[in-house]
């Protein structure tokens, strides 16, 4: 109780309505499609954590208590360990991609070089595309 | 062999705004090789690489924006793979590769390696590195030694020769970032393929498309790589050859 106490409600208002905002913008980007569900796990994980937090401040100071650390470190452990989980994420991600865009700029190089090829081999067929020829005789 | 007799032989020819270039080294090939296709990478060329190629006559796969080295030589392979070539060269596009010298690499392969290296420092000519890039090549042969134990003079050359299984390795996992030549030789040893280095001449590098500064940080990176390549488990065996549009070439 004397621990609660110790943290004036406005600050609780405050932070209480700063997770809010981040569970409304991150559900809000699911549902324009900015943001896909995968990729939004991490992020709604987050802002849970923080209103459970601003709901209970009292938790970091108890364990502050209990493992003899500055309330301040927690906060800051706590940030790192999810801006380095996101950094991870945001890594594998982009490597992922860069493979995928690789693959594909390979399949397009083969892929036209094949068409040309093609275009050669029917010589007269190359200008029109397909089904217009067809249509200009009845 | 899968084409008995006659085995096809692919040269590989990476191109990144080589207009001046590719011409001549088009009409060596085809004067000193006549029997093999002749592929050029376009890398992204913002000049007319690809069309002088393909006026010359080469097949010319054009990459919609520039990949670097390995990717473009990776679709010479992939290209190599679909079209059932048996043998594949690389070769380089700014005329430093001599094409007389492409029957001794494809012989070698012949004789039942893999992977073969033409060696530019194992030639009696005696190629000479500039300071910075011999210091650079021995320190990446000896770390090659160390993670495959072959001992490989010039493992940096980039004048190389392929049977059809590497080419079907290759098509499938090649080392994309610059300098990739070392470790795409460590990752063939690590997976069977038989190694072997050849004496060849070569014309001196004209121009490096790196200062001594990025040379540095290239070569440290490679040392790195090899290292942590080593930590890697092995690519799996997964189906033969990517061949998506097998059908379409019946």
């Amino acid at each position: 109780m004397i621990a609660e106490m110790s943290v004036p409600l406005t600050h609780r208002l405050v932070s209480v309505a700063i997770a809010a905002m981040v569970i409304v913008t991150t559900i809000e980007m699911i549902r324009r499609r900015k943001l896909r569900e995968e990729y939004a796990l991490l992020w709604l994980a987050a802002s849970l954590a923080l209103t459970i937090l601003a709901i209970f401040p009292d938790i970091p100071i108890r364990l502050n208590r209990l493992l003899n650390i500055n309330y301040l470190s927690i906060v800051v452990m706590l940030v790192f360990l999810f801006l380095g989980m996101i950094v991870m994420h945001f890594a594998v991600v982009i490597s992922s991609h860069a493979e995928q865009i690789r693959q594909l700029a390979q399949q397009v190089a083969i892929l036209e070089n094949r068409l040309r090829q093609a275009r050669r081999d029917a010589p007269g067929e190359g200008a029109t595309p397909p089904g217009r020829a067809a249509e200009a005789q009845p | 062999m899968l084409n008995a007799g006659r085995p096809k032989v692919l040269i590989v020819i990476p191109a990144l705004n080589e207009a001046r270039s590719i011409r001549g080294v088009l009409e060596d090939l085809r004067l000193h090789v006549p029997r093999a296709d002749l592929a050029v990478i376009d890398d992204g060329s913002t000049d007319d690489t690809g069309a002088i190629a393909q006026g010359a006559g080469a097949i010319v796969l054009r990459l919609p924006f520039n990949l670097g080295i390995g990717g473009a030589l990776q679709t010479g392979y992939i290209y190599a793979a679909q079209h059932d070539y048996d043998l594949a060269v690389q070769f380089d596009g700014d005329g430093q590769h001599r094409a007389d010298q492409v029957l001794a690499l494809l012989q070698a392969v012949g004789q039942g390696a893999d992977l073969v290296i033409g060696s530019r420092v194992m030639a009696p000519g005696h190629y000479r590195f500039p300071l910075m890039r011999g210091i650079g090549s021995r320190l990446i042969g000896a770390i090659v030694r160390l993670v495959t134990g072959l001992r490989i003079c010039d493992p940096t050359s980039g004048f190389r020769a392929f049977s059809r299984r590497m080419i079907e390795f290759f098509a499938r996992h090649y080392p994309q970032a610059y300098l990739e030549s070392p470790e795409a030789l460590a990752w063939a040893a690590r997976h069977g393929m038989i190694v072997r280095e050849v004496p060849i001449e070569m014309r001196p590098a004209e121009r490096s498309s790196i200062g001594n500064v990025m040379g540095v940080f290239h070569s440290l990176r490679v040392c790195l790589a090899l290292l942590i390549d080593v930590l890697e488990s092995r690519f799996p065996e997964g189906p033969p050859a990517p061949t998506p549009n097998r059908k379409a070439d019946q």
